[in-house]
């Protein structure tokens, strides 16, 4: 079973979408509120190198952004 | 061959999308970001049904309803390249490879127009934002400068400045443009400074956005130290992968009262024509005309 986190907003519309497409394949997830949570905000940064929310992190394979067809790839789904 | 490709999956094309299947046509909707741009949207109240809510939560709702029905095809996270005219229909040219349909129904939506200025590309997600809503909250405590002086900027501002320290909006025209109680808004918000008769000249830091540089009246260079970025100057029209249709002077698809393009067999809805309004509601509403409008058309073919 992977790892996955998806760092994420409050309003962010992408990062709403990617957690309904998690929930749509039962695949369990962290959440890091990255608003509120400073100290996540700063790994997210570090990790990625850029500020724009979703991030996903899929044992340890960045995704930037709500790339279905990439994050299905990781995740061996096909849809 | 599908009966209709959908290009652009927004409210528009996801409704237009639910339109013809249930006139039980072959339908395909092809899009880069599910919801387009109202996934990128903050609080919505006049969407019906929905009360208060966000962009992003109609947008999923929309994706959800979608999946709904199983005959609608949708692929997403592709782009559109061009299209063509092709055998007994059209040829649609992606990134994830080629469709053919009788009909089109463009609802690419429009884009945020850029400032093209030196700085804005390198550091696009690095302190360069066209959504606060989208990146607002991860400039918390950090100065930031607002590009724009309408109602995009306005708000942008307005919403910034509950979480920066300060906000600066550098406004191109003499004074701001846009809806006097945004300006109220505004003038009562003790940290939103405004700089008139600025343009933006080069955006400049090191890993991150560390300062906005601007051309005063009086044709000075001046700086401002900020860490973020937010470009508020408008929109453009989806329209580069179409060269078929005609367009007005603001480059938006011209329709007529039943979506009908210039050219036979392509509908078009949505922000990226030149409807008057841009909403969610009107957005949809035409989605759903256009759907109908292929139905009578390949009825009468």
């Amino acid at each position: 079973m992977a790892k996955v986190i998806i760092y994420s907003t409050p309003t962010c519309g992408f990062c709403k979408a990617a957690k309904a497409y998690f929930k749509k394949y039962n695949i369990k997830y962290t959440d890091y509120d990255v608003a509120n949570d400073t100290d996540k905000a700063q790994e997210m940064i570090d990790k990625s190198g850029q500020m724009g929310v979703p991030v996903i992190d899929i044992d340890n394979q960045l995704v930037v952004g709500f790339d279905q067809a990439k994050i299905g790839e990781l995740l061996g789904i096909k849809s | 061959m599908y009966q209709v490709i959908i290009i652009g999956s927004g409210p528009a094309g996801m409704t237009a999308g639910v339109y013809a299947v249930r006139k039980g046509l072959s339908t395909l909707v092809l899009g880069k970001e599910v919801g387009g741009q109202m996934a990128k949207s903050g609080e919505i109240e006049n969407y019906l049904g929905y009360g208060v809510s966000t962009g992003g939560d109609l947008a999923v709702a929309f994706h959800e309803h979608i999946n709904k029905f199983k005959n609608l095809e949708h692929k997403h996270g592709l782009t559109v390249n061009n299209i063509a005219k092709a055998n007994n229909g059209f040829k649609v040219s992606t990134d994830q490879g080629d469709f053919e349909a009788e009909t089109l129904i463009i609802t690419s939506g429009r884009n945020p127009r850029h400032l093209n200025v030196p700085g804005e590309t390198e550091f696009m997600n690095k302190g360069v934002s066209y959504c606060d809503v989208c990146d607002g909250p991860l400039f918390k405590g950090k100065k930031v400068a607002v590009v724009g002086g309408g109602n995009s900027g306005m708000e942008a501002a307005i919403s910034l400045a509950k979480l920066s320290p300060e906000v600066t909006i550098i406004n191109v025209g003499k004074k701001l443009t846009g809806d006097e109680v945004l300006k109220n808004k505004i003038s009562k918000e003790k940290n939103i400074k405004i700089i008139h008769e600025a343009t933006t000249t080069k955006i400049i830091g090191n890993k991150f956005v560390s300062a906005l540089e601007y051309k005063e009246a009086n044709g000075s260079l001046k700086t401002i130290e900020v860490g973020g970025v937010f470009i508020e100057i408008g929109y453009i029209p989806s329209i580069d992968f179409d060269k078929l249709t005609k367009k007005d002077k603001f480059n938006q698809i011209v329709t007529d009262i039943n979506c009908q393009t210039s050219i036979p067999g392509i509908f078009a809805a949505g922000d990226v024509t030149n409807i008057r309004d841009n909403q969610i509601i009107i957005a949809a509403g035409a989605g759903a005309k256009a759907a109908l409008s292929v139905f009578y058309y390949l009825n009468r073919k």
